[in-house]
């Protein structure tokens, strides 16, 4: 009910502000956006292989007038042939917000916006802005149960209210930007409405030291009352707390990240999951980039089982500005409920930005 | 004549980066609020980590194509980076949703023009002379 109401006094507010100021100033559009194809073989039965278009995105960024701005993203995801009689693929709004800055510290965001959580949610998946193929497995769906829905350890989408903003800390450049969300959390009725009435809370913040330094240091926390519970449990309450360090030159760039997820297990009993990654990848004339990814999880830090590995090795070229190739081996080696789960997996990718 | 000592060279030599370093002249329009600005908020401008001016209005950025060789001098000697690894920074940036893509254009005449057009953009160039009337350059605190 809350959100609901916070929801709406925000859209009103800021259609206002869109209304009042569109009449007075030049408007502005700019379209741009992704489309990623790949190609894979593996020897996991589960695993999809042979040629996927991965995804095709168009974002809308349209400014009315200074303050005010709506972004919107249509994707059209993991399909072959998408005809009226024969659906495969999914389009999908994967994002759509109005946006309205009171300065630079405090921006307000409401629709439907990407978690801000760790280094990539919010890029959304595109290949060409993270090194490995795909993001990180700290952001995918995890089979933490067997016989239990994937899930992550946060939402990856909401729909709900975002402030968020920038402090400059000094006239060498050095920036905080934060990000707080309150929004439905995971668990929406059909219509898009909080399906338990508890609302989910997201906060990010990330230090960038000034003078040019290539470091960067990220905090985030999400918690929710996870409807579909990751064990089973019906409206579980669920935490996540993650730090990310980045180092990123023309050349040398390390990004490490770890997140712990709490939750109830089908017993019960709470689990700690605890989820991480490292990642190093070296730019020979600025266009060619080997990387080695390599990530480590617990599904319980009280259990020495579910535990998984999981190294990515490849090479990203950027033959010309806006199109990426991307060649990738994966290994991975782990055993979930007494069932080892071993394979390898290789894949080739071809994406363009526009 | 006298030749060169070898102090002389280091001092030279020393020097020869301060003297070339942000040789090309940040510009904006003549209406613009802000005549200084810090070297670190050019910086966060054109890497997209800050997205408006102090009077909240967008900053907009016009670049260069690839390949233009001031943008390979501006990116290497403001931000500190490659172009390509801006340009990298950037499909992160808009992807993420914080803001458009820079406009890019094939020559300074163009980006001049459009300067003129957009009183929140900001832009660099190699040298100020003859800058038409309309656009002034900002100062930039070291």
């Amino acid at each position: 009910m809350a959100i609901n109401l916070l929801l709406t006094t925000t859209f009103l507010f800021l259609g206002l502000s869109l209304c009042t100021f569109a009449q007075a100033e030049e408007k502005r559009i700019d379209w741009y956006g992704y489309a990623q194809t790949d190609l894979s073989t593996t020897d996991e039965p589960e695993q999809a292989k042979g040629f996927r278009l991965s995804r095709v995105n168009l974002i809308g960024d349209f400014v009315p007038a200074s303050r005010v701005r709506f972004l919107g993203d249509i994707e059209f995801e993991d399909g072959a042939d998408h005809s009226v009689d024969r659906l495969q693929g999914t389009i999908k709004l994967s994002r759509a917000f109005l946006e309205y800055t009171f300065f630079s510290q405090l921006r307000l965001r409401a629709g439907k916006i990407l978690t801000p959580f760790g280094l990539y949610n919010e890029v959304h998946d595109f290949t060409a802005t993270y090194f490995s193929l795909e993001v990180p497995r700290i952001y995918k769906p995890h089979a933490f149960f067997n016989g239990l829905q994937k899930q992550r350890i946060f939402a990856k989408y909401s729909t709900g209210v975002e402030g968020f903003g920038t402090f400059d800390l000094g006239s060498d450049g050095a920036q905080l930007d934060y990000a707080v969300t309150i929004s439905n959390g995971r668990g929406e009725t059909l219509s898009g409405g909080d399906i338990n009435g508890t609302p989910g809370t997201s906060l990010r913040a990330v230090y960038r030291p000034g003078g040019g330094s290539p470091w960067q240091f990220g905090a985030s926390a999400y918690q929710d009352r996870n409807h579909e519970g990751i064990g089973g449990t019906s409206d579980d309450p669920e935490q996540t707390y993650a730090l990310d360090v980045q180092f990123e030159t023309s050349k040398l760039q390390i990004q490490c990240e770890s997140a712990l997820g709490r939750f109830s297990a089908p017993s019960g009993r709470r689990h700690t999951a605890l989820l991480s990654y490292g990642q190093v990848a070296y730019t020979f004339f600025d266009v060619l980039t080997p990387y080695i990814q390599h990530s480590v999880e617990r599904y319980d830090l009280r259990d020495s089982e579910g535990q998984h590995q999981e190294t990515r090795v490849g090479t990203a070229w950027n033959f010309a500005p806006g199109f990426f190739l991307k060649g990738e081996a994966r290994f991975f080696a782990g055993e979930l409920q007494e069932q080892d789960i071993n394979y390898h997996a290789y894949f080739l990718s071809a994406a363009i930005a526009f | 004549m006298k030749s060169f000592s070898l102090k002389k060279w280091i001092v030279l030599l020393s020097l020869g980066p301060c003297l070339t370093a942000g040789a090309q002249s940040v510009i904006v329009h003549e209406s613009n609020p802000m005549h200084k600005v810090s070297r670190g908020f050019v910086r966060n401008a054109f890497l997209g980590n800050s997205v408006d001016w102090p009077n909240q209005a967008k900053i907009q950025i016009a670049d260069y194509t690839s390949g233009f060789p001031l943008r390979a001098k501006f990116s290497e000697e403001w931000l500190g980076l490659s172009p390509n690894k801006v340009y990298m920074l950037w499909i992160k940036v808009s992807l993420s949703g914080r803001a458009a893509p820079p406009r890019v254009f094939k020559n300074e005449d163009e980006v001049k023009r459009f300067v003129l057009d957009n009183p929140d953009a900001i832009a660099y160039i190699s040298n100020t002379a003859g800058l038409p009337k309309g656009l002034r350059a900002i100062e930039v605190e070291p």
